[in-house]
């Protein structure tokens, strides 16, 4: 095995990582504002914002991100009006704003029926005791509604996170040297596709392996009425093995 | 509606005080059924009122048209003499004409669940600060006290830092009462606090409504303990059918059943 091919390859890679990082927390930013338009919407019980996410989430969920991607950043600059709109032209002839606007509206259509279920799963004698005790609709949502729903949604979305964390890779096919781009470009110039592959794949893995483990500690952080109690928590492990 | 409505009300105080809740002709359906078919109710202050019924009898969605949890289809509900305002509702039911009234109302008429209904992300103590301080607006450390006093009360002021899944129901039913006491409502309701509780822990929770009844509290109260209903309670209310089968005091309603109905009933539980 050549290390020093290795070394070199992982060093590459991993200048790349900003890059990546850069498009994934914009792309989940933008998603999840998106996304809790969409979800208040839906919750909001007009007719027509229903219908709206509804057609929205149909679309986005139903078709691929990379189509998606491609659409908006050659077809979007076929029509006139978006080469000449001084608004759009520089949002959609740039790459990485595509690819942020791409992820950004596909991570929204699962993100916001990840938020609808976990809203409709939160007990209803909860959200009555609320209403008994005199709250308003905005403070039942904020002490009661919106916590419980929060961690009853936080595990359906760390995978959305982690799926968006691999879908930062298409944005190599939009010419952005991103970690997969960065690592194609070495691929094609060494013909190495093993040594360079895995390096990028590797990167990715650990990445996500930081994510899981951040995800799982928020979980941990707000459940600590899921464990056991105080007294017999000091008998077993005190943090569980959670990835 | 039988004669013996006619002999309660009656027998209630004759002075000019304004009755702490006062239902007059309450009539709800769900569906084609119609659950509440009329039913009248008054309650003044210090008033230990015991609604017995058979399961569908309608003596739990009474309770919650009260506090509006349920929404009646016509009949008024008025809380220290103060009308609940209702408006007719696009799909021609009705509903409340200002929800901040009703909130200001539910404020006044704390409720425990048959299934406690704590707030499960919260702390005990947590759970008895809350509505003090977001609905009534009171300093935390003025309800933080109050809360500790009342789960000292409620004897699990040991637990206040536990989370309500990590408690046997019995503790989380008197916690839940000690919550509904931080907000000094004006009447009290209880939906059959005792049904969803293992036999051996509903003695320890009776006990809390016993001294809260002793200390002259206005309480309406759906249960099935013909115990407290004949030894705690100041009235007994029998709902058959959705309408009111009969009122009265209840060593006397349980000495002398007054109608065939409420004979059969408590005859059942004697069994």
């Amino acid at each position: 095995m050549d290390f020093d091919f290795y070394l070199s390859t992982m060093w590459s890679v991993l200048k790349a990582l900003p890059l990546t990082l850069e498009i994934w927390f914009f792309g989940i930013a933008f998603g999840l504002l998106i996304a809790t338009g969409l979800t208040w919407m839906r919750a909001s019980g007009y007719k027509l914002g229903e219908y709206f996410t509804r057609g929205y989430v149909f679309i986005f969920r139903g078709s691929p991100l990379l189509v998606q991607l491609y659409l908006i950043y050659f077809g979007l600059s076929q029509f006139d009006f978006v080469r000449h709109s001084p608004v759009l032209w520089p949002i959609l002839r740039d790459p990485m704003y595509c690819t942020i606007v791409a992820m950004a509206l596909n991570t929204a259509a699962y993100e916001s029926e990840i938020f609808r279920g976990a809203l409709r799963a939160v007990p209803v004698g909860q959200i009555e005791a609320a209403k008994a005790f005199g709250m308003s609709a905005f403070t039942r949502f904020r002490l009661v509604t919106l916590p419980i729903a929060l961690r009853l949604a936080l595990p359906a979305y760390s995978t959305e996170i982690i799926l968006m964390t691999k879908a930062t890779a298409l944005a190599s096919v939009v010419t952005i040297m991103e970690m997969m781009g960065t690592a194609q470009k070495i691929q094609h110039d060494t013909f190495r596709p093993i040594e360079v592959l895995t390096c990028a794949g590797v990167i990715y893995l650990l990445l996500n392996l930081s994510i899981a483990r951040l995800f799982a500690w928020v979980e941990y952080r707000l459940s600590p009425h899921l464990r056991p109690p105080p007294e017999q928590s000091q008998q077993i492990k005190p943090v569980p093995e959670v990835l | 509606m039988s004669a013996n409505v006619a002999a309660a009300a009656k027998s209630a105080p004759a002075s000019g005080e304004t009755p702490a809740i006062s239902v007059k002709d309450l009539r709800k359906c769900f569906g084609d059924h119609e659950v509440l078919k009329g039913i009248s109710l008054e309650a003044h202050k210090g008033d230990v009122i015991s609604i017995l019924g058979s399961s569908g009898s309608g003596k739990s969605t009474m309770l919650r048209c009260i506090n509006l949890l349920e929404t009646p289809d016509s009949g008024e509900v008025r809380v220290d003499g103060e009308l609940i305002k209702m408006k007719q509702g696009r799909d021609g039911h009705q509903m409340p004409a200002d929800i901040r009234q009703v909130e200001r109302i539910r404020a006044n008429l704390a409720m425990v669940f048959q299934s406690f209904n704590l707030w499960s992300h919260m702390t005990v103590l947590e759970n008895l600060v809350a509505a003090p301080t977001h609905v009534l607006k009171r300093p935390r450390a003025e309800c933080l006290e109050q809360a500790e006093a009342l789960l000292k009360r409620v004897g699990i002021w040991e637990r206040r830092n536990y989370y309500p899944p990590h408690m046997s129901g019995g503790q989380q039913q008197r916690a839940a009462i000690a919550r509904a006491l931080a907000m000094n409502p004006k009447v009290m309701l209880f939906d059959e606090p005792t049904s969803a509780l293992d036999p051996e822990l509903v003695g320890e929770v009776l006990r809390v409504m016993r001294s809260l009844a002793e200390e002259g509290r206005t309480m309406l109260v759906v249960t099935h303990e013909m115990g407290f209903a004949r030894d705690v309670s100041s009235k007994v209310m029998f709902l058959h059918r959705g309408e009111v089968d009969s009122v009265g005091e209840p060593k006397e309603m349980f000495a002398r059943p007054p109608t065939p109905q409420f004979k059969q009933f408590i005859a059942n539980f004697n069994k």
